[in-house]
């Protein structure tokens, strides 16, 4: 065999397979559902699945919610995260075992994390019952957290999703941070920066790469969130797109065609809000590289 | 400036012992409830440790057994069940409080029971009663203070101010009388605990609610084993075909790479569930519908991507050098790979099998739409929560077992958690 002659087929070859995956399992399914939401079940065509949808007073609840879920959360959980990254690469004593810590929200499954906050909030729930044993409120005072209004509610999402999620972009940014080059930082003090310059200056442009990662992850998956909301108030209490999406699909029987125009729209969606990401952070230039 | 030093280190380990409490509570609490009873996880206010051990006490009451076990939160008795009975009143005590009660003990505290009662039977007699009219005379106050309530109210509302303080005094009044009477009652109820009643204390099976939700949800086992050969098949998929485009984005650059780096986000970007939504006639036609293989080949796509991006960096990890050394050495490019890459990526491997295996563990959107009958161990847990049979203390039991494979092998790849994402970038 002819060395040079193969080894240009070679990477081909290798990701062959997982094109063909895509195009299988990814493609297929993906084409066919585009295709099932403009066709009713005698496979007429129709646009009643999406009038359906738009018709319905809860998608532009679903629309409000969901943004406004992404623009508190992603800004909230990538600040945090941010300082707990550039916190535990300090490595102080005990950086190790924090980071160890600051997994765990990580690893749990989001159907564990349901259970451990709906019976955290509930009113009887353990909350209220740490609330009083550190002597914040009385034994009369319980606060009913599931009954405050939309916002308020999709605050108390927010702050459980949180809980979660940081963690996830901590490891972003901390593996980008650990990558950095210590002498580019050093030169910063070494010219007299300050802390807050040299981290406005050098390391933050630097580490330009990993939170372009962190944010674009995070801003497809929290436009997608669903599950801890159902879990914490049940459908249709605080309606978001995806949440939708799984009503017409599980709750209301023969919407399933509903439930995959929904999918639809979610989709286009997230596309756009994702290319205008990518274009306004300049990923797509760096990537042509 | 060295004060300064002290206060500020000081001031940034509590910041830190901040974030490891936020962390560690709400996971604390979800153990501890898991571990209770449900006379103990529906007590207000929850308490910070599970008891190990239940306080029971028994009475008699016209001719039958009555059974009230101790609340730390309402730092009293709390009656469970009257009854006859023996073997009925054993199964209640046992659903309530996660305690069985032997026969035999309970026989002895029955014979003891009875002995006493015949010593103090009279005194008995006479403490019920007053007991009865105690708490009839309380009821009354109460009753009585929120109708003054209500009219002091009205009187405020017509501002007399003649009523209103003498509606005050009386509502004054009504609660002092109360409290004595309370003072009273906690007495009478002290002495008849003393002389009418037998306590005595049985251990707790911790582990009870675990033991139930398997049991109860009649799922939940067969639910785990199908959830353990989904992960193991998806792992199985995912990096014998992601491992291979990885090692190719690792070593070798070629047109259409950085579409291919993309792509990761394109699949990402299409709910998993709208996927597996079509994918539900796909499958049936293959005949994989609601088995542990059609759900594999769906979460697949998703962890196919995520191998893709870990193998890379892994691969990237090891010196394209020691593969050259190894060719300059008389062996073949294939050779090189698997007597010198492939061993030293074998760590990262597996650290990138068990993240597939974290990831297809804890899904649940796609396993909801995907199974009928044979639903994952996320689905069941799920279900019991969301469904009407939600009992918070079961449902916590199966968080933590469903929790607890992904939390431990996230220990373990700890370390290439960060390697992985240090590597290829979007």
């Amino acid at each position: 065999m002819n060395k040079v002659e193969s080894r240009k087929w070679i990477p081909y070859i290798l990701i062959a397979p997982t094109i063909i995956y895509y195009i299988v399992f990814w493609l297929r399914p993906v084409i066919s559902a585009v295709v099932y939401s403009f066709f009713d079940d005698n496979n007429i065509f129709t646009l009643n699945n999406y009038l359906t949808i738009f018709r319905d007073p809860n998608f532009k609840k679903a629309v409000i919610n969901t943004a406004i879920f992404v623009v508190i959360s992603v800004t909230l959980e990538f600040l945090v995260a941010l300082g707990l990254a550039l916190i535990i690469n300090k490595k102080f004593r005990g950086a190790q075992l924090l980071l160890s810590i600051a997994l765990i929200p990580m690893a749990l499954p989001a159907v564990a994390v349901g259970a451990m906050w709906s019976s955290g909030f509930a009113t009887y729930g353990w909350v209220n019952s740490l609330l009083h044993h550190l002597g914040l409120i009385s034994a009369d005072g319980k606060i009913v957290f599931l009954a405050g209004s939309d916002f308020q509610s999709l605050m108390l999402i927010i702050l459980i999703d949180a809980w979660q999620v940081i963690p996830f972009m901590m490891v972003i940014l901390l593996a980008g941070l650990q990558g950095l080059s210590k002498e580019a930082i050093e030169a910063g003090y070494i010219f007299g920066g300050t802390k807050f310059t040299v981290l406005r200056k050098i390391t933050l442009p630097m580490l330009k790469p990993s939170i372009q990662t962190a944010l674009i992850l995070r801003i497809i998956s929290a436009i997608q969130v669903w599950l801890i909301i159902v879990m914490i108030f049940g459908y249709r209490r605080i309606p978001v797109l995806l949440e939708e999406v799984v009503f017409y699909e599980e709750q209301l029987l023969g919407f399933y065609r509903v439930a995959l125009a929904y999918s639809v729209i979610v989709s286009i969606i997230v596309s756009i809000v994702s290319v205008i990401y990518l274009k306004v952070s300049g990923a797509f230039e760096k990537g042509e590289q | 400036m060295k004060v300064a030093k002290i206060i500020r280190q000081t001031l940034f380990y509590i910041i830190v012992a901040g974030i490891v409490l936020v962390i560690l509570t709400p996971i604390y609490f979800l153990v501890t409830i898991s571990l209770m009873s449900d006379q103990e996880a529906y007590d207000w206010p929850t308490q910070m440790i599970p008891s190990f051990f239940n306080k029971f006490k028994l009475e008699i009451v016209d001719n039958e057994f009555l059974i009230s076990v101790y609340s730390p939160a309402k730092k009293t008795y709390v009656t469970i069940k009257q009854s006859s009975n023996f073997e009925d009143l054993q199964k209640f005590v046992r659903n309530k409080t996660n305690s069985t009660i032997k026969k035999e003990l309970f026989e002895t505290q029955v014979k003891k029971l009875e002995k006493i009662i015949q010593e103090n039977k009279d005194r008995i007699d006479l403490l019920r009663k007053e007991r009865d009219k105690l708490k009839r005379q309380i009821n009354r106050l109460t009753v009585e203070t929120v109708r003054l309530k209500s009219q002091l109210e009205m009187a405020e509302k017509a501002n007399m101010q003649e009523f209103i303080d003498m509606i005050k005094k009386q509502i004054e009044d009504n609660e002092q009388e109360k409290a004595e009477l309370v003072k009273n009652l906690e007495n009478v109820t002290a002495e008849l605990d003393k002389i009418g009643a037998v306590h005595f204390s049985v251990a707790k099976n911790i582990f009870d609610n675990y033991i139930n939700f398997f049991r109860v949800t009649s799922d939940a086992l067969p639910a785990l084993l199908r959830s353990v050969q989904v992960a193991v098949l998806t792992v199985i998929i995912s990096l014998s075909i992601g491992g291979m485009a990885g090692y190719a984005f690792a070593r070798y650059s070629f047109k259409g790479k950085n579409l291919l780096k993309l792509s990761v986000l394109f699949v990402r970007m299409f709910p998993g569930i709208s996927i597996a939504m079509p994918m539900v006639i796909i499958l049936i036609n293959m005949g994989f519908y609601d088995k542990p293989i059609g759900l594999s080949l769906v979460y697949s796509v998703g962890q196919i991507g995520m191998t893709v991006w870990i193998t890379a960096s892994i691969f990237m990890g090891i010196p394209v050098e020691l593969e050259e050394a190894a060719m300059i050495f008389g062996t073949t490019r294939r050779g090189a790979f698997f007597k010198v890459t492939l061993p030293l990526a074998l760590p990262g491997l597996a650290a990138s099998a068990m993240y597939a295996f974290i990831g297809s563990w804890s899904e649940t959107a796609q396993a909801i739409v995907l199974t009928q009958f044979n639903p994952t161990f996320p689905v069941v847990v799920y279900q019991t929560l969301v469904g009407a049979k939600g009992l918070i203390n079961l449902t916590a039991a199966g968080g933590v077992s469903l929790a607890l494979p992904a939390v431990v092998f996230t220990m373990i790849i700890r370390k290439y958690i960060l390697q992985m994402w240090g590597g290829v970038r979007v």
